[in-house]
Formats: structure tokens, C-alpha cells, sequence
């Protein structure tokens, strides 16, 4: 038994086994010799062996009275940091390297769900990425875009800004909204695209998947007054669809640049288009933007015909 | 009728004139997906477009964001850029878990770097507890990769990632095992 003065800081155990101090074992003597804690009270100190009941203890064993009969104390749910029985029962049956699987095995788990709800929240980006590649790669080049983030640039970690030019307020879309426009240079023929998340959180995907509602026009510039004029009536038509449904074609004339577009509305899975490590179905999402870009461009073409 | 077209055609050209920066955020997007990694963020508005990248099996990066941000205004050095860009890189390193020592670390690394701009292919090393990004800024000139209709981009995408490898070589010391 290591030395114990009445000046020594000790833990010991309530009633209800709760672990109390540290406080001089002085203090804790006077306690128990006014019949606040029994007897047996567990104490227990940094150099101590272990808990002891503190009528077991030599050096108090005289301030006691000398073999008070020691009344069963209750045991102690935890150990002071570093040591004590309660941790090592908390442990018992566990080997080290069993603990540090189980340890691991949280971490991992806990990154897997990190990265579930990451992909929950940008889904639609990911599909817009891949969006870009199959337009780009088909031999349009991207003329604008527009995008809004549910991260947001908050919480990417962007890049300093190199120069300390004020940059003006600009528009920014809703949180999963993302707006692109192509052109194939050479022609100058367009191609527009619109993507809403529709179920952005982790909860709504898990239960309904992921939706999202995809806007997909083509748009050719116009050779003469006559078909310009034919095209603002047609986008005058369209101003009546006040909430497009699936399969609803409308018109856009842009005045500015002469172009008139036929866009339709669908709904997409994107998970159809995306798995759980971001991968695309590169050939799929193509298939689709064709068919929609085909079936606008005949629009088009048959609506405006020279 | 000419008057018309001729309007148009100028009002096209200018559009494409101002969308450089927008054609070459496509082809990074295009070269870097090409490469193998996921874009999984795309925020852009104005002149300023940004695309996150997951980078599967790297040994050392979680992440890569790319910034294209064409400064435009009415102010002479904006003016004077011309079609002069900024490419911001942030690659993103993940440890799965950090403990205070790590916290006591950081608070050295990031002292250090406190006085770093990370501008001309200077890097700056910041920490956001279980993160540790590596940042660096280029100016870069559109017109070598965008003339009129001609978008040529193929050495823009192999330069980005040698600028990501080097970030990566400041994040490695940092990786935990």
C-alpha cells in the first residue's frame, strides 16, 4: 500500500456509486467520522493499487477507530483518467486490437455517411459535370453557365483570390439550380440546359431517390424578319405555360443575338446517371441529351423552316 | 435585312468574346473528368466559375477545386488584364482523424503561411481540423487557348495537373497514415 497523508487527493465512491473528488483524504475522514459516508467508503489515489475501501487502508485505519466494521461500498462506475477498475470492466473481454477495429471500423463508417449526405447534396452537380463532358466532348463549347451550389463556395475551399479588384454583385440561381448554354462554334447552332435538384436532402432521396428536373432547348439563329416575328409570336404562346409539365415544348426567341430556342421539360433520376462513387454513365446521359437536342432541333427546324 | 444580320453577327461575336472564360472552365471540366476524377460541385456566376473533383485512389488527395475567375470591371487594372484570367487550384487533403496535437501543428503551419499570398505558383498550406489544403493562384491568358471559333485546350489540362502535383508534394508531409 503506498503512502496516504491527510493532504493526499482521493476519489471516492457516493452512495450511488458515483465517482466524487478529488478531495483530501483529511476531509473525506471527517465525513466518515461524522456518519456522512460509511467506513468503506472506496477511495482511491493516484499511486494507490487500486480501489480500497477506507477502513482497509493502514494509515487511516487509526483515525477510524481501528477496524470499524466495513460496510459494503457501493462500486465505482468509473476510474480516474488513466486508470481504474470501472474503465478496465468497461473494456473486459476486449483485446486491444479488438477495441482498435471497432475504433476504426467507426471512423470509417462515420466518412461513409459523410460522404452518403455529400453525395445526397451534389448529385446534380456531378450529372452537370457530366453534362459538360458530353456536350464538350461532341464538339460544343460551354458559353455560359450559371450555377448554384447547395455546398456553395462556403464550403469549398476556394482558391485565394489573386488580385483585390471588387468584383460586382452578380445574380446567383437557387441551391440546385444550374443553367448552361453551348454552341457549336462553327455553326453557331445552341444548346441550352437546365437542371433543378428536386430532392436535395439525404432523408427525401432515401425514401423517394433523386429527382430532378432537366430543361433541354436548341436554339439556331434566324435568317429573316419574317420568321423573327414568327418566333415572338410562338415565345408569346409559350409565356401562357406558367408551370411546365413533362413533355412541355416552348419557344424563346432572343432577339438580341436573332436565335430562336424549342426547350422541353423532363424528369430525370440521377441516379440512373450517377452510382455511390460519382462514376457516370457517360454513354446513357449522351444517349438521352441526344434524343431531347434531336427532337428540339426538329422543332425547330420545322416550326421555322426557311 | 443586312442591317439586321450584321447586328446580330456582332452581337454573337461579342458573346463569344466574353465567354472565354466559360469555354475554358468546359474544357478543364471535360480534361479533368476525362482524367478520372468526378466533378461533384460546380458553382458559377458572372465571371467566376468554380468545379470541385473527387480524385479516386490518389495516395494524398481527397479533393481538387479548380477557379476560373476573369476579373472584369470598370477598374485600370481590370481593364488592363484583358483577357488575362486567374486559375485558383485548392487540392484537399483528408486525415480521418485529428487529435489536438495535430490542432497544435496546424497552428505552426498556419503561422507560417500567414503572410503567403499564393499568387505566380507561390503555395499556401491552411488547415480546417481533419482538412489540409494546399492552395496556389496563376494568371493565365485566355487567347492561348480560345481564338475566335478555334478552342484548343489539350496543354491547358496535362499543366493543371502538374500544378496539382505539386500541391499534393506540400500536403504529403501533412497526410497522417
Amino acid at each position: 500500500m503506498s503512502s496516504l497523508t491527510p493532504e493526499t487527493p482521493v476519489h471516492w465512491a457516493d452512495a450511488a456509486g458515483g465517482q466524487q473528488g478529488p478531495t483530501p483524504a483529511a476531509e473525506v475522514i471527517d465525513r466518515i467520522r461524522r456518519g456522512e459516508l460509511p467506513p468503506g467508503t472506496a477511495l482511491w489515489w493516484p499511486s494507490a493499487p487500486g480501489w480500497t475501501p477506507a477502513d482497509q487502508v493502514p494509515e487511516l485505519a487509526a483515525q477510524l477507530g481501528g477496524g470499524a466494521p466495513a460496510a459494503a461500498a457501493p462500486p465505482a462506475t468509473a476510474g480516474p483518467v488513466g486508470g481504474g477498475h470501472a474503465t478496465d470492466a468497461l473494456m473486459d473481454g476486449l483485446s486491444d486490437q479488438q477495441l482498435d477495429d471497432e475504433f476504426i471500423a467507426l471512423i470509417d463508417r462515420s466518412w461513409a455517411m459523410y460522404k452518403e449526405t455529400e453525395k445526397a447534396t451534389t448529385i446534380d452537380e456531378v450529372l452537370l459535370g457530366g453534362i459538360i463532358t458530353a456536350m464538350v466532348d461532341s464538339g460544343f463549347v460551354m458559353i455560359d453557365i450559371t450555377s448554384g451550389s447547395l455546398f456553395g463556395a462556403a464550403a469549398a475551399p476556394a482558391p485565394v483570390p489573386a488580385t483585390t479588384t471588387a468584383a460586382p454583385p452578380v445574380p446567383t440561381l437557387p441551391a440546385g439550380t444550374h443553367d448552361l448554354r453551348f454552341e457549336v462554334p462553327t455553326t453557331g447552332a445552341r444548346v441550352t440546359v437546365t437542371l433543378h435538384h428536386l430532392p436535395p436532402d439525404l432523408a427525401s432521396a432515401s425514401v423517394i431517390g433523386h429527382r430532378a428536373r432537366l430543361e433541354v432547348g436548341y436554339g439556331e439563329r434566324l435568317g429573316n424578319a419574317g420568321q423573327i416575328g414568327q418566333a415572338l409570336r410562338s415565345e408569346v404562346a409559350s409565356a401562357f405555360v406558367a408551370a411546365p409539365e413533362p413533355g412541355t415544348v416552348s419557344f424563346d426567341a432572343d432577339i438580341s443575338s436573332g436565335y430562336v430556342y424549342a426547350s422541353i421539360d423532363v424528369l430525370v433520376e440521377p441516379d440512373r446517371y450517377v452510382d455511390d462513387s460519382l462514376t457516370i454513365d457517360h454513354d446513357l446521359l449522351r444517349r438521352h441529351i441526344a434524343a431531347l437536342v434531336h427532337t428540339m432541333r426538329t422543332f425547330v427546324h420545322t416550326r421555322f423552316a426557311s | 435585312m443586312g442591317f439586321l444580320n450584321a447586328l446580330n453577327s456582332y452581337a454573337h461575336k461579342s458573346e463569344l468574346r466574353e465567354s472565354k472564360d466559360e469555354i475554358v472552365f468546359g474544357e478543364i471540366v471535360r480534361g479533368l473528368s476525362h482524367h478520372g476524377w468526378a466533378c461533384h460541385q460546380v458553382v458559377a456566376h458572372g465571371d467566376r466559375q468554380q468545379a470541385g473533383f473527387k480524385v479516386p485512389g490518389h495516395d494524398v488527395l481527397a479533393a481538387v477545386y479548380v477557379v476560373v475567375d476573369r476579373r472584369t470591371g470598370s477598374g485600370a487594372l481590370s481593364q488592363s488584364l484583358g483577357s488575362k484570367t486567374t486559375i485558383g487550384l485548392a487540392a484537399e487533403m483528408r486525415n480521418k482523424v485529428s487529435d489536438p496535437d495535430d490542432l497544435a501543428a496546424m497552428w505552426r503551419a498556419d503561422l507560417a503561411n500567414l503572410f503567403k499570398v499564393p499568387v505566380n505558383g507561390e503555395v499556401r498550406v491552411n488547415h480546417q481540423l481533419n482538412k489540409v489544403i494546399a492552395r496556389t493562384n496563376h494568371l493565365i491568358d485566355l487567347d492561348n487557348y480560345v481564338q475566335g471559333t478555334t478552342v484548343d485546350a489539350s496543354q491547358l489540362v496535362p499543366w493543371l495537373l502538374q500544378q496539382v502535383d505539386n500541391l499534393a508534394a506540400h500536403l504529403r508531409p501533412h497526410k497522417k497514415g
